[in-house]
């Protein structure tokens, strides 16, 4: 078997799968982050039956793994007439995942602020959302942004799974080509794991170096 | 009731899930404790090799290492079950991700401690298995529970190549009784109880940490 045969014959289309992969992440991750900033604040809230149901959304999803919620979300919810294509199953499921990980992260960023500054700010007379918005998040931003890279990075290698319920992504390309032309398997996954690792190893550099900068600011 | 019906193949997969996830724990300690201290190495050879395998690792999804040496091994005449595949690509993934909570562990002893055993006139081996790792350990505990709870979770994917353990499970009542809300259901809240537990345990020891 001619490594470089069926590596021109594989790319093209492998590097097909890697948009909608891209495509995955970016929607999702951008999902993941909003619901993320809401169950993050939301779980630190005074009133408890928000408070409660911040906790129990974030146990259910970080407490089960994401193939599960995926069919789930996918198979049993049309039950209960609910019914997802692929794409909104998927995305969906997807960014209701890392959106748990991201509360936690975004709940860490808040409870590491010190006290102070939210008293500060409402004995000047803000209003809480006015809190929030210019004195509490700023100073959280600067702190959750290197694991919130890490986790960004853990949803990118996440969308590999969506492609179980059928969607052409990166590793279903190549999963379909091993099957459809019989070449040789450790070439094509050789590739789609590269396709992943330029996407990912990126991403730790900037996750790296976002750290040290903050570091040196303190 | 279907899930009485299956209960006792969800018992078995419920075992299942915890053995695979134990043998690859043990192993991927054995991985981490040595990638750990090769990071700590001054031999750049030793530092780039365990670099390379790290970040490998850490930027491919576990389902292509999975695809790899299930479906691609096989074609260069390397062939294992189910289990052992499983136990394989788990120990390869949570042994990257140990070796750099080992890497971390170790460098949050205070340097003092090394300074100090080695004036002590102790040499390396004895260093790290008295003084060293003893206090490292400690450290990495609670992150290392929470890694195990990822593996825990990242055996679902045995289920692909049909690994009977809990995701498996549930697709076998899904595709014999066709019921898929029984079947997904059960299997999530198994899931849920497993790490429900073992997050609770890694808070336990963090606040525990953190007083002491």
């Amino acid at each position: 078997m001619n490594i470089i045969e069926v590596s021109q014959h594989s790319i093209p289309f492998l590097v097909k799968g890697l948009g909608v992969t891209a495509y995955l992440a970016l929607i999702s991750g951008v999902f993941a982050i909003i619901i993320g900033i809401i169950g993050g604040i939301g779980r630190g809230s005074k009133i408890f039956i928000i408070k409660m149901i911040c906790s129990i959304y974030v146990t259910v999803f970080r407490g089960t793994p994401f193939l599960i919620q995926l069919y789930i979300v996918y198979f049993v919810l049309p039950s209960f007439g609910i019914t997802l294509n692929v794409l909104q199953a998927g995305i969906g499921t997807l960014a209701l995942n890392s959106g748990a990980y991201i509360s936690e992260i975004v709940r860490a960023g808040i409870e590491a602020i010190p006290k102070e500054q939210s008293e500060a700010a409402l004995s000047l007379g803000m209003t809480p959302f006015l809190e929030m918005r210019l004195i509490i998040l700023p100073q959280v931003i600067r702190i959750i942004i290197p694991p919130l890279v890490g986790q960004l990075i853990l949803l990118v290698k996440d969308t590999s799974i969506i492609s179980l319920i059928g969607i052409f992504d990166l590793i279903k390309v190549g999963r379909e080509l091993t099957i459809a032309s019989g070449d040789s398997p450790l070439i094509i996954y050789g590739w789609v794991a590269f396709f992943y690792f330029i996407i990912c190893y990126p991403l730790y550099i900037l996750s790296i170096r976002i750290e040290d900068k903050l570091k040196i600011r303190y | 009731m279907i899930v009485k019906q299956y209960l006792p193949v969800f018992r078995q997969a419920f075992f299942n899930t915890l053995s695979v996830s134990t043998v690859s724990l043990v192993f991927a300690l054995i991985v981490g404790l040595i990638g750990g201290l090769c990071k700590m190495s001054k031999n750049k050879i030793i530092y780039n090799i365990v670099s390379i395998y790290v970040n490998a690792i850490r930027s491919t999804p576990l389902l292509a290492q999975l695809y790899l040496i299930f479906f691609g091994f096989p074609y260069i005449g390397i062939k294992f079950s189910p289990f052992v595949t499983g136990v394989i690509a788990l120990t390869l993934n949570s042994g990257a991700y140990i070796t750099e909570i080992v890497r971390s562990g170790i460098e949050a002893v205070p340097k003092g401690q090394t300074e100090a055993s080695l004036s002590l006139g102790m040499n390396y081996f004895t260093m790290m298995r008295r003084i060293i790792l003893p206090q490292a350990f400690v450290i990495i505990i609670p992150p290392l529970v929470g890694q195990l709870v990822v593996l825990i979770k990242d055996t679902c994917l045995l289920s692909i190549i049909a690994y009977t353990e809990l995701t498996r499970a549930a697709e076998i009542v899904v595709s014999n009784a066709f019921a898929p809300s029984e079947g997904y259901l059960t299997s999530a809240v198994l899931y849920l109880i497993i790490c429900f537990i073992l997050m609770r345990f890694s808070r336990y020891l963090e606040k525990r940490q953190k007083k002491a």
